[in-house]
């Protein structure tokens, strides 16, 4: 975090070169981040390249040089918006637990975690845009809550409820996966 | 009877963003509510799912995707942010104008003291008035005009004196003026004589 008050310090100073060194230590987890909310490959790449390249051109405006991170994920989380305004949520909807649960039973371990993050994934985009960022954010990129509640634009209060709401509805969903599970491996 | 502790509370334990007070009430209350003890490890196998590596896991492009993206954002962002162009414009165009009133200034000193005009009263007494920037600008137009004027004459003597054919004046010799530069006349000196005869004639004012 510290480099990052440097690097942005010194490109503000006019060493733009700086800012290539701030995209390669992003890319990956903003990608990261971003497909994890939902989007597919290209989104999350085009989604990533305009987060930078608005997070350059409104580089000036950021005053709390440490904040860099909280402050490209807000923008990218703003663009990932757009873009599931624009797409229809059906496709999501159809990843949802019940998939899980109507598959053929298969003992096999590496499957049954194909299975799981299939299910999890689902169970991601069945949550609310707000309730699945804050969750991602929180669980994924252990973002504390503070920097999760500047992100997503809420209170501190209100982001800790939404990842509550969150889990508590993951569990219930959890639940009758679980028992199939186990009930197939004989557990 | 209602159980003292929440869901949320839970959460926050399982977050371990509670107080050691809170720790040891959630603890304590697990210990004796199999209800609880039940939604607590739900909520944990829900958490237990986020912390699995192989469920965390996302695929990810190859290497070379992440250098052509790091490529097109370099070239996307090559040029100054918008906003630092136009504050640096303005900046730029603050100096200009500084710049184009500081000469305007020493232009219109130059033209107050009348130094171009014929038969102008002596600069001397009206320096004190100057400012400190149109004195020193003064001194070196001042230094200029009497070097060329000094040269003007000097290029004369050398001239006249090439054409005197008379007996002995190879013998004579022709002194720089007193108390003016040099280098005028070093440069002088490196010319030839048909250079010489083009310089005299753009100081004659032909």
């Amino acid at each position: 975090m510290n480099d990052d008050i440097l690097l942005v310090r010194r490109i503000k100073q006019g060493e733009h070169g700086c800012f290539s060194e701030l995209v390669e230590r992003y890319q990956k987890p903003l990608y990261r981040y971003l497909r994890r909310l939902g989007l597919e490959h290209d989104e999350a790449a085009d989604v990533m390249q305009n987060a930078f390249i608005r997070a350059w051109n409104n580089l000036s405006t950021l005053h709390e040089e440490g904040n860099f991170r909280s402050w490209l994920y807000t923008i990218a989380s703003n663009q990932a918006k757009n873009w599931f305004r624009g797409r229809s949520r059906l496709a999501v909807l159809e990843q949802s637990s019940d998939n899980f649960l109507d598959e053929n039973a298969d003992s096999d371990r590496e499957m049954d975690r194909e299975k799981m993050r299939h299910w999890l994934d689902g169970a991601l985009n069945r949550l609310p845009a707000v309730q699945r960022q804050i969750v991602v954010l929180r669980a994924f990129e252990d973002t504390p809550f503070a920097a999760v509640a500047e992100i997503c634009g809420v209170s501190l209060t209100a982001a800790k409820v939404s990842y509550h709401r969150a889990l508590k509805k993951m569990a219930v969903w959890l639940k009758p996966v679980r028992e199939q599970v186990n009930m197939q491996d004989g557990r | 009877m209602r159980c003292p502790i929440d869901e949320g509370l839970m959460i926050d334990y399982l977050e371990g963003i509670l107080d050691e007070t809170e720790r040891e009430r959630v603890r304590d209350h697990i210990r004796s509510c199999p209800g609880c003890a039940e939604r607590l490890l739900e909520l944990n196998r829900v958490r237990g799912l986020f912390a699995a590596p192989a469920l965390r896991r996302v695929e990810m492009p190859p290497e070379q995707f992440w250098n052509e993206n790091l490529r097109a954002i370099e070239a996307a962002t090559w040029r100054m942010p918008r906003q630092w162009r136009s504050r640096l414009f303005r900046h730029a165009a603050w100096k200009m104008v500084a710049a184009a009133a500081a000469v305007l200034l020493v232009f219109l000193g130059v033209g107050r003291m009348g130094v171009f005009s014929p038969g102008s009263p002596s600069l001397a007494g009206r320096q004190s008035f100057m400012l400190p920037v149109e004195q020193d600008s003064m001194k070196v137009m001042r230094r200029m005009l009497t070097d060329c004027t000094l040269a003007a004459e000097y290029l004369q003597t050398v001239s006249d004196l090439n054409a005197d054919t008379t007996a002995g004046s190879a013998d004579k010799t022709v002194l720089f003026p007193a108390g003016t530069s040099a280098t005028v006349y070093d440069g002088l000196m490196d010319l030839d004589e048909e250079q010489l005869d083009g310089v005299m004639a753009i100081m004659a004012g032909n």
